[in-house]
């Protein structure tokens, strides 16, 4: 068995994979913010709503959103690309995980911080970016590239909507070939061949951060 | 209305004009908690002079010095500094910009330094200079570097706090609170998270700055330095003020019974 003969037509997938995965990631970080300020807000509505967008979209299997979105939209005049539809649902799904990541981030910061930057005249804004934001990150980034690599696992799912991914190539080689094990076990290794090294990144990264963060307490 | 407090206080209304800090009857409540942390606390401080803060744990020392830059909003109460007042009603709070006039004119040193991990000593001393004043940055730095070689750490201006001593980290603190030119300057036990001999060397700075005119107000449990230092010691117990008075008198012939127990449980130490 060798299971490298099918990568050339898997690797024509791997296009849509990457794509869909650092765009949704992409959309998933920044909508995530905005989102994290309606949660952590003092005002009752306003968190209320962040709480709702949380729970509805963790609430719901991505899949089911992709069929929402792609297959029911449709049904009132509403037609969407395969690529992009998959890539905006995976995004928002991905942005409420994000946003617990960040609330985690911002509690992460002792009150000190913020009292410091308050005694000291400093504006919302600028507590932000410059006190708050920077530490924050420091706690935020390993469980983000976590998410990363559970989103680029969940890129799958675009390969139900016609999206022609890694899992999508995988599905019709398989069909025509008479190794369908050959098939799909590239398939997972070429997934493997992202994740791992990602993983990898991850755990440097985190104990780097650890180190600096012991070193500041 | 328990105005009668007036007659005992005209003497303090005359003070009030000329104060240069002025807290009138600060109250502070928390929810769920009977007891008022705060409980109706008058106080004004002239211009360069010392206060020391002094008194048992959970006697509102703190929430109380926190109350005169609004880091603790009072529940009710008014706080004047320098000309600025900020008045606070129950459910009714001063905004944002009120406060940011406010606290322009105060400085405020942490237990625990609260320096800024992610920035040099230097960025610490900048950071508002830059972003709250809008002073340019070179000039911020000039500053920064200056002040730093004020508390003996010019040297230590291009480290992170994680890198100096805790002794050396509350002296950048210091650095950064007078960086934005501060009327007044707070110190919520400065040294209580130190060793002593690391204390020593902040109370030095301390020294310098109370000598060079600065009017501060101290929370403190370092009674050498309310002795020798301070202009007043204030004695607070249970969210209000005991007794207070020139530091020989209080350190060395308090009046209350609750004043005596306390600084013999202190001075026996």
């Amino acid at each position: 068995m060798n299971i490298f003969q099918y990568w050339p037509e898997l690797a024509q997938g791997i296009r849509y994979t990457v794509q869909v995965t650092v765009l949704a990631f992409l959309i998933a970080a920044a909508l995530a913010v905005p989102v994290t300020g309606l949660r952590v807000s003092r005002l009752g509505l306003l968190s209320f709503v962040g709480t709702c967008y949380v729970e509805l979209l963790r609430g719901v299997p991505p899949l089911a959103w992709l069929f929402i979105v792609y297959f029911g939209l449709p049904a009132v005049g509403w037609f969407i690309e395969p690529l992009t539809a998959g890539t905006v649902v995976l995004g928002v799904v991905y942005s409420s995980y994000l946003v617990e990541v960040y609330r985690a981030g911002l509690r992460a910061i002792p009150d000190g911080q913020r009292e410091a930057a308050q005694s000291l005249g400093l504006g919302r804004v600028v507590t932000y970016t410059r006190v708050i934001g920077p530490q924050a990150l420091r706690t935020v980034l390993p469980p983000a590239v976590a998410y990363l690599i559970a989103l680029l696992k969940d890129s799958a799912l675009v390969s139900t909507i016609g999206v022609l991914d890694v899992t999508a190539q995988a599905l019709s080689l398989g069909r025509s070939s008479s190794n369908g094990l050959a098939v799909f076990v590239s398939a997972a290794a070429l997934y493997l061949a992202f994740s791992v090294p990602i993983g990898a990144f991850a755990r440097q990264l985190d104990v780097r951060l650890r180190h600096g963060q012991k070193a500041m307490a | 209305m328990p105005d009668e407090k007036l007659i005992a206080g005209s003497a303090t209304e005359a003070d009030a004009s000329s104060a240069f800090v002025h807290a009138e009857d600060i109250r502070v409540s928390f929810p769920g908690s009977s007891a008022p942390a705060v409980d109706g606390i008058t106080l004004s401080v002239a211009q360069g002079e010392v206060v020391a803060v002094i008194g048992p744990s959970g006697s509102g020392k703190s929430t109380f010095l926190r109350c005169l830059n609004h880091l603790q909003p009072p529940t009710s109460g008014k706080v004047t500094i320098d000309g600025v007042s900020i008045v606070d009603r129950p459910g009714q709070h001063p905004r944002a910009n009120e406060l940011a006039l406010l606290r322009r004119k105060v400085g405020m040193v942490f237990q625990n330094f609260n320096l800024f991990p992610h920035l040099t000593a230097l960025q610490n001393v900048t950071l508002a200079q830059v972003h709250a004043l809008g002073i340019d940055k070179r000039e911020a730095n000039e500053r920064a570097l200056t002040l730093l070689a004020t508390v003996g750490l010019a040297d230590r201006a291009g480290h992170r706090p994680a890198q100096c001593s805790g002794g050396q980290q509350q002296r950048i603190a210091i650095a950064r609170a007078l960086a934005l030119d501060p009327k007044v300057v707070l110190f919520d036990e400065p040294t209580s998270a130190l060793d002593p001999e690391l204390g020593a060397e902040v109370l030095t700075v301390m020294r310098d700055l109370a000598t060079s005119g600065m009017t501060m107000i101290v929370v403190t449990h370092e009674m050498g330095f309310a002795e020798q230092v301070a202009d007043r010691v204030v004695f607070m117990d249970k969210g209000a003020i005991i007794e207070q008075g020139a530091p020989s008198e209080v350190l060395r012939a308090a009046r209350h019974a609750r004043t005596k127990n306390f600084l013999a449980a202190v001075m026996n130490r």
